[in-house]
């Protein structure tokens, strides 16, 4: 209530200042560019009275009064040089501003402020959003992959919709997993998901802080970096109306390869003689030869059918569009960016008719977004300044209703028990559908019956934000400081409404063709059952967000100062929940001397609700020294714009890992179940003390600018050492006698290296420029409370994110075997089964020749790699541009498992083939087949580094060539001021090393590979101005 | 003046979260029942008393670990396939530090924690002195009756004492040796007996609370484990004489006959001989004058019949679905004399021999513990018993009683291993809507009778009283008196044949109740009953409908010197160095 109140009385007092004027003399001017084309909104003020200032109008005008003759203006614009002009005997000048080669006075935009390249001490990583904005893919982050320096992510899945990429910055470092970056638009915190929701269109740069210097006033949110997006905002000029409209395909990169009918049942056959070992009689095989030949020359396709049923289900294409349109301009009173976006992306199955036709809803994937924004500033004194922004999206995401796993239609597709080739038959002779009704199946009914006839399950999301603020200037109390408000209120609403049918009662037939009969799978379930429509509300939640900051920045001489003062608080409710709240106050002082010697300290006091401790304190504290300012190497070296050495060292937070509710004393439990009646028992230990993560961030760089902003260079080292994290108390004996609560233990750290590297020029009308940037960072455990059986079986000292497992050492062979054909004593042989040759053999690492859950250890690498790379070409000629981003990553391990890998568990893959057997014993890279497979070959049930695979890939990620069509030739169109057309393509080509597992995208999560593919995209798109 | 407020307002910023947090950022506390709300409530504290009984079978059950319990360890049973469950770790040999169960440490100290919790609120509690009495009796009963079981597992164990641990406490407890662990559990049992009352009102819900007599057959077991051969001796591998005494001294064996002889003399229980078949029911009725402990089930969760899942023939329905498991060996088997009372190794005990009449005229308890080819069970749909058939080869076509070897014949899926079932303890009816609500007998009297007739032989000798308890076990068993009305004991035994008559009657009359596998250890004698093959009973029909048998190896069991005792789990010891490790581990 109080923060209320001193709002309030802030915005009043700002709406109740007033303007002072004095009178001497009006200086009119004009501001061009070195093309003579006019420059709307050039700041100008009074050198020495910055009080005094304007902006130019549309026509590069302005008009300014100044106290003396001695007045001297100064000019600055975003990517022009500063310029200063004496007014002496003038009422009338012209300017003209000299582009900004060197880049030194390029701006970023990090927490609550901007910084410029050549003062800025802490470590960011920007680009403007023009650079991706026709990469044709849904999601910003897919689009920020391999372009800034520090950005590690992976996509996951191509579903529509679905498709955003995990993404971190400079990796991972906390044990408890949730590693995501803070993410802040317009100063407003935003979720994972709201921020794939985003069109690129809106968003005018984005950046990540990835060091202390940077992200310590997030505090306590901060130690897992932050993203910080700015949206586009009016510019004074007249009214500039952009249309854009893209059209494209997306192409599935590559469907998994299954064998056919006759190669499968071949193997089958062969897996059920090797399921014989040992036994007095053989199992019968499945397969006779009448079967085998009648699988190769397809004479029985309703007996002895040969489906792929990828290719049945899916096509290998979908289309996509997009459309922007935005309107931007605006005076010295009001400025305006308003835009809408609609999105549409459509999924790969293939049409089917519903068996009656008036059942015919949308069952195919899909993704529709409509995208709003409007960004309003209104000016209504040259001190205040008011903005007003609203947006909003809406989304739908569409799945088929008829799949019948929980997992998706892309694990059934790879399910050797729901669509092995010879499960059923494509359709029955009459046109009905066949079930999986082998002894061996699922039992599910056909897929194509059920995509066709099970209707939809969508999903509705629902996105509004209002953020209204005012900014007031304060020279009047001192000159610099300013003031300013911002509120927001978020709101995110999902829906959802199926219309799906209980496709296990669809009336589905097995058709016999030996005797040319029909039996129905469900009896009497002859008629199509109805259809159920099922509504909910799936997310309700939204977010007040309140900040107020005090500004400083002034110049005395060569000495430039700094600060910043913001009050933060934040309110979130989920649902019916109750409220959780944040709050926090964060500092900036800076200083520094001709742009020679930098320094800068943030202060961060923030915290949150959930803890004893309500307020954690987060300092950093950074240096810069531009070398290339001194005297004697300006000299000596002039080639040198900007060779500047810098260091930052701070405390950041994190409490994304910490529990939802902190118990303040044992709580006792009540229950039954015991003898006399009730019972009570005494709860498990509290830990009231619990506090978030803190990380020590280090950070040492240089940045350099040559040849006149021709080449560029920045290079990082980090050292992250983050402890106090959450985790059990895992060496307390169990003499103590009660289940432990977590506390603060846990150390582990990160380090790596990234950096960018550019270089353009032109020779010319061909501009070109290349840049090549690379990001390296690696993870370890450093202490976590532990009593492990085995010094190998230790989490402290190895990489985060790793499974446990054993160790494959090959297969059995032949000569572990004695002539009875159990294995030879002194071969280490595991418990859970009959070890046979041709299984997989696992290390025994205690050394007691028998293979235990002792013997497992701590596998491979994870998931996440420890190097990205990106490298970026772009070539223009006059109107023709061309850019290509080749993307990759590096030193990681991907794992896949069940029916992503296991014959017969999955449909029977290329891999398969290279199984052991007597014969290629010595080549084999998969273990001897079986049917009722032995467990010790079972990927989930047996975890061994033999499911793992170290990956790494380099893909062509996005191509795009452009037309601008010469204004001349638009000339005789009258309205249009500029056109271009241009095709872009994303996710090209990719070079991938998943070793055995040849069809599995690079990208996969570890598991059972079960996701939508992932797609190229290609696009086909004109730009309009008018 | 507008300076002055944005002066103000700049302090008040800087301020605000110090000032202003009552509201916006406190903790959000849930009011939670603490100990004081337990402990000053008798009801409560009457509920934490009940919950401290809920562990006390914990390593007496049947599926102990999953498909099997300690039965399935040893020569008593087979179990389903269950490669890496710990009842299958310990016969092949394979259990270590590592792969050890580690629920037996987490039970028990969990329970020892909360009794002393108890202890320590007990001078507070709102109740009579008396009540407050017999609580207090209970909860150091049953906590000597947990680590009465871990000294089973481990020999000497940590004794915390009464002390509760704080979770910055530094907690690196060494081991007790044996006798110090053996002495603080009798100790703890005496004086529990001390508190105890002799018995509770049969129909009251107290009944099966722990009594006088309870505290004192416990006592009587600890003794007579310790004054056998595994622990009453000296081992040059346990110098610090965790697993043994450190000497050997016979009146160790006194002190256990002296025990037993204790409870004996409370003239408190006897045999069950009210309801025939009397050592079938004795299992089944809840009020019972062999009870010493049991566990007795809450009449209202639906949960007492696991046994007959995890037991019965799959053809016999129950109302769970499970796998069954615990399937008798035919070592079992052959220990059950005949109703004469001889065993079947002797040429006059009239035993056919492998064959169609193998099951005829055997000890009556042979009846009550295992179900074989044969055996007359109920079966759904039918009224009257009907054969449980466990035969393979050609099943015959016919009503599902008939067929029933498709289901329970040996080698089917979900079937026995050895062509036997497990019986003892389950009931005889299917089909029922309601729970079959029976105690757990942990303690009976047929146990203590045992315990005397065993300490005092090895005591004194094969004396009349030896003579006289056994007589009345197998009586009540239903062997025939003969005409030398002992009952098929052999008259004028030695001290050594007395023994070895001891262990066998133990080993028919207290099957599948947790004895055998400790017998075997304590008494030394695992590495012949262990270390071999297991055997079933593979019967073979015939299309014309005749029979053939064949014993067959089931499973080879090992045995070896370290597996006397459990291993310390290797985490204990890592987190706890003053822990030490068993022999040969």
């Amino acid at each position: 209530m109080k923060l209320m109140k001193i709002t309030l009385l802030f915005a009043f007092l700002l709406i109740s200042c007033n303007l002072y004027s004095q009178e001497l003399r009006t200086i009119n001017g004009q501001v061009f560019d070195e093309k003579k084309t006019a420059l709307p909104g050039v700041t100008v003020t009074e050198v020495g009275n910055v009080t005094n200032g304007t902006t130019t109008d549309e026509n590069g005008k302005f008009r300014i009064t100044v106290a003396s003759n001695a007045a001297v203006l100064n000019l600055s614009f975003i990517g022009f040089l500063n310029q200063t002009v004496s007014t002496r005997d003038k009422t009338n000048i012209t300017v003209t501003l000299l582009p900004d080669a060197k880049g030194l006075e390029e701006v970023v935009v990090v927490g609550y402020s901007t910084q410029k390249r050549i003062t800025a001490t802490g470590s960011v990583s920007s680009i403007k959003a023009e650079e991706i904005k026709n990469v044709p893919t849904a999601s910003v982050q897919n689009a920020l992959v391999g372009r800034l320096p520090g950005f590690f992510s992976q996509q996951r899945s191509g579903q529509p919709g679905s498709d955003a990429a995990d993404f971190f910055i400079r990796g991972v470092n906390s044990i408890n997993g949730d590693n995501r970056p803070l993410i802040i638009v317009d100063d407003i915190e935003y979720t994972y998901e709201q921020v794939s929701q985003m069109n690129v269109n809106e968003i005018e740069s984005i950046s990540i802080l990835k060091d202390a210097a940077t992200t310590a006033i997030y505090g306590v949110k901060g130690a897992n970096g932050v993203l910080v997006i700015t949206t586009n905002r009016g510019k004074v000029g007249k009214p500039r109306i952009n249309f854009t409209a893209e059209t494209g395909i997306n192409q599935v990169i590559r469907f998994p390869t299954y064998l056919d009918a006759y190669s499968t049942a071949l193997l089958m056959n062969e897996a059920t003689v090797n399921d014989s070992y040992g036994l007095s009689s053989p199992i019968t095989l499945p397969w006779t030869a009448q079967d085998l030949e009648m699988f190769k020359n397809g004479t029985d396709p309703y007996g002895h059918p040969n489906v792929n049923w990828t290719e049945e289900l899916l096509k290998k294409t979908s289309s996509q569009s997009r459309y922007n349109f935005d309107v931007n301009g605006g005076n010295n009173i009001v400025k305006y960016f308003t835009s809408v976006g609609y999105y549409s992306q459509n999924g790969i199955l293939k049409e089917f008719s519903p068996q009656n036709s008036e059942d015919a809803v949308n069952s195919n994937y899909f993704y529709r977004r409509f995208n709003f924004r409007s960004n309003l500033d209104i000016t209504p004194t040259k001190t205040l300044k008011f903005r007003f922004d609203v947006n909003g999206r809406f989304e739908t995401v569409n799945n088929p209703g008829g799949v019948l796993d929980a997992n998706g239609l892309f694990k059934e597709l790879q399910a050797f028990r729901a669509t092995a080739p010879f499960v059923m038959p494509l359709t029955n002779p009459d046109g009905t559908y066949g079930y999986a009704n082998q002894s061996w199946g699922n039992g599910y009914a056909n897929p194509i019956t059920r995509i066709a006839n099970g209707g939809y399950r969508r999903t509705f999301r629902n996105n509004f934000n209002i953020i209204v603020g005012a900014d007031q200037k304060l020279d009047f109390v001192t000159q610099g400081l300013s003031a300013k408000v911002n509120v927001s209120y978020a709101s995110n609403i999902n829906e959802r409404r199926w219309i799906f049918r209980d496709v296990n009662l669809l009336p589905v037939f097995f058709y016999n063709s030996f005797n040319d009969t029909y039996s129905i799978k469900n009896a009497g379930n002859y008629k199509m059952p109805n259809f159920i429509q099922d509504s909910r509300n799936e997310a309700f939640n939204n977010t007040t967000t309140i900040q107020a900051s005090l500004n400083y920045a002034r110049d005395f001489g060569n000495h430039h100062v700094y600060a910043l003062g913001l009050l933060n608080q934040r309110s979130y409710t989920n649902g019916g929940a109750v409220p959780v709240n944040f709050r926090g106050i964060t500092t900036r002082v800076g200083y520094d001397f001709k742009q020679k010697y930098l320094f800068e300290f943030n202060l961060g006091r923030n915290g949150n609700d959930l803890f004893i401790q309500k307020y954690g304190t987060f300092p950093a504290v950074s240096l810069g020294w531009n070398v290339a300012e001194e005297g004697f190497f300006k000299e000596r070296f002039p080639v040198f714009d900007l060779l500047k050495l810098r260091g930052s060292y701070g405390l950041v937070g994190s409490d994304n890992n910490t529990p939802s509710t902190i118990l303040s004393e044992v709580q006792y439990n009540l229950g039954g179940g015991i003898p006399f009646g009730s019972g009570a028992n005494e709860g498990a230990l509290v830990n009231p003390f619990i506090t978030w993560e803190k990380e020590k961030k280090t950070n040492i760089a240089l940045d350099v600018n040559m040849f006149q902003g021709k080449f560029s260079l920045t290079a990082e080292y980090f050292y992250n050492y983050r402890y106090d994290q959450l985790w059990g108390q895992g060496d307390v004996p169990l003499l103590i006698g009660q289940d432990l609560p977590v506390s603060n233990s846990g150390i582990s750290e990160n380090k790596g290296f990234d950096g960018i590297i550019t270089y353009r020029n032109n020779i010319r009308d061909f501009n070109y420029s290349i840049s090549a940037n690379a990001s390296y960072a690696v993870n370890n455990v450093i202490y976590l409370s532990e009593a492990p059986d085995y010094p190998y079986q230790a989490q402290t000292g190895r990489p985060l994110g790793l499974t446990l497992g054993y160790k494959n050492i090959g297969f059995y062979q032949l000569e572990d075997f004695g002539e009875n054909g159990s294995v030879l004593p002194g071969v280490p042989t595991p418990l859970w089964s009959t070890i046979q040759p041709g299984d997989l053999k696992y290390a025994d690492m205690n050394g007691d020749g028998l293979i235990t859950t002792a013997d497992q250890t701590y596998l491979s690498k994870p998931n996440l790699p420890t190097t990205t790379y990106g490298v970026n070409l772009g070539l223009s000629y006059k109107g023709i541009s061309l850019s290509a981003l080749v993307q990759g990553a590096t030193g990681y391990a991907v794992q896949i498992n069940a029916e992503g890998s296991d014959a017969f568990n999955s449909n029977l893959r290329p891999w398969h083939l290279e199984r052991w057997t007597p014969a290629t014993a010595a080549t084999a890279t998969y273990p001897r087949i079986g049917f009722n497979t032995n467990i010790n070959n079972i990927s989930w049930q047996t975890v061994s580094d033999f499911w793992f695979i170290n990956a790494s890939y380099t893909r062509l990620k996005s191509l795009e060539l452009g037309y601008t069509i010469p204004e001349q030739w638009l000339g005789k169109v009258g309205f249009i001021n500029s056109a271009r057309i241009y095709g872009a393509g994303y996710n090209l080509l990719t070079i991938r090393n998943v070793g055995k597992f040849q069809q599995v995208d690079p990208e996969i999560a570890s598991g059972q590979g079960q996701a939508y593919p992932n797609m190229a995209n290609f696009n086909f798109g004109v730009q309009l101005s008018f | 003046m507008q300076t002055y407020k944005i002066v103000l307002f700049a302090i008040s910023l800087f301020t605000l979260p110090v000032s202003c947090t009552k509201d916006f950022l406190d903790q959000k506390t849930l009011s939670v029942l603490n100990e004081d709300a337990i402990f000053s409530d008798s009801t409560y504290a009457q509920q934490f008393v009940n919950s401290r009984y809920a562990n006390i079978t914990y390593s007496w059950e049947p599926n102990r670990f999953g498909t099997g319990g300690l039965e399935s360890a040893i020569d008593e049973a087979e179990s389903a396939i269950s490669p890496t469950q710990q009842h299958t770790l310990i016969f092949s040999g394979a259990l270590n530090p590592s792969n050890a169960d580690k629920n037996i440490w987490i039970t028990t100290y969990r329970q020892v924690r909360a009794v002393n919790i108890f202890l320590k609120n007990k001078d507070t509690l709102p109740v009579q002195p008396a009540t407050k009495a017999r609580w207090e009796g209970e909860v150091r009963f049953l906590r000597a009756w947990y680590y009465a079981t871990m000294l089973k597992h481990y020999g000497g164990i940590p004794i915390v004492e009464n002390k509760i641990f704080a979770q910055d406490e530094e907690i690196d407890l060494p081991r007790s040796t044996y006798e110090e662990s053996v002495d603080y559990i009798i100790q703890e049992c005496d004086a529990a007996a001390a508190l105890l009352p002799m018995s509770y009102v049969s129909t009251s819900s107290d009944y099966g609370r722990a009594t006088k007599g309870a505290a004192l057959a416990l006592k009587a077991r600890v003794l007579l484990y310790a004054a056998s051969p595994l622990t009453n001796s000296s081992r040059a591998d346990d110098p610090n004489r965790l697993v043994s005494y450190g000497s050997e001294d016979a009146t160790r064996w006194k002190k256990a006959a002296d025990a037993a002889q204790a409870v004996i003399n409370l003239n408190q229980y006897s045999l069950y001989r009210a309801s025939t078949p009397a050592f079938y029911q004795n299992f089944l009725v809840w009020v019972n004058p062999e009870q010493i402990f049991a566990f007795m089930p809450p009449t209202t969760t639906p949960n007492n019949m696991y046994r007959e899942t995890i037991a019965n023939p799959p053809s016999r329905g129950t109302r769970y679905t499970g796998t069954v498991s615990n399937f008798p060996l035919q070592e079992l088997v052959d220990a059950f004399g005949m109703k004469n009372g001889l065993p079947i190794t002797d040429p006059a005990s009239g035993y056919a021999g492998i064959g169609d009449n193998m099951y005829k005229d055997r000890d009556p308890r042979f009846y009550y513990t295992v179900s074989f080819n044969g055996a007359l069970r109920a079966m759904n749909g039918y009224s009257g018993d009907q054969p449980v058939r466990t035969y393979t080869g050609v099943i015959p076509v016919g009503n599902s009683s008939e067929s029933s070897a498709n289901l329970d014949g040996i080698y089917k899926n979900n079937a026995t291993r050895t062509g036997y079932y497990a019986y003892k303890m389950l009931g005889n009816t299917v089909g029922i809507t309601s729970e079959l609500n029976r105690p757990r007998l942990l303690i009976r009297y047929a146990e203590i009778l045992l315990i005397a007739a065993e300490a005092v032989n090895e005591f004194q000798g094969p004396n009349e009283q030896v003579y006289s308890w056994l007589k009345d076990i197998r009586s009540r068993a239903g062997i025939e008196p003969g005409i030398n009305n002992l009952y098929g004991v052999k008259a004028n035994m030695t001290k050594d044949e007395m023994r070895a008559f001891i262990q066998n009657e133990r080993r028919v009359e207290l099957a599948f109740e947790e004895h055998r596998f400790w017998d075997v250890r304590r008494w030394k004698i695992a590495p012949q009953t262990e270390d071999k093959d297991m055997h079933g009973m593979e019967i073979t029909r015939a299309q014309d409908g005749t029979f053939s048998y064949r014993t067959i190896v089931v499973r080879k069991h090992v045995f070896r010197d370290n597996m006397y005792f459990f291993p310390i789990p290797q985490s204990e010891l890592t987190k706890s160095p003053a822990l030490q490790q068993n022999p040969g581990y």
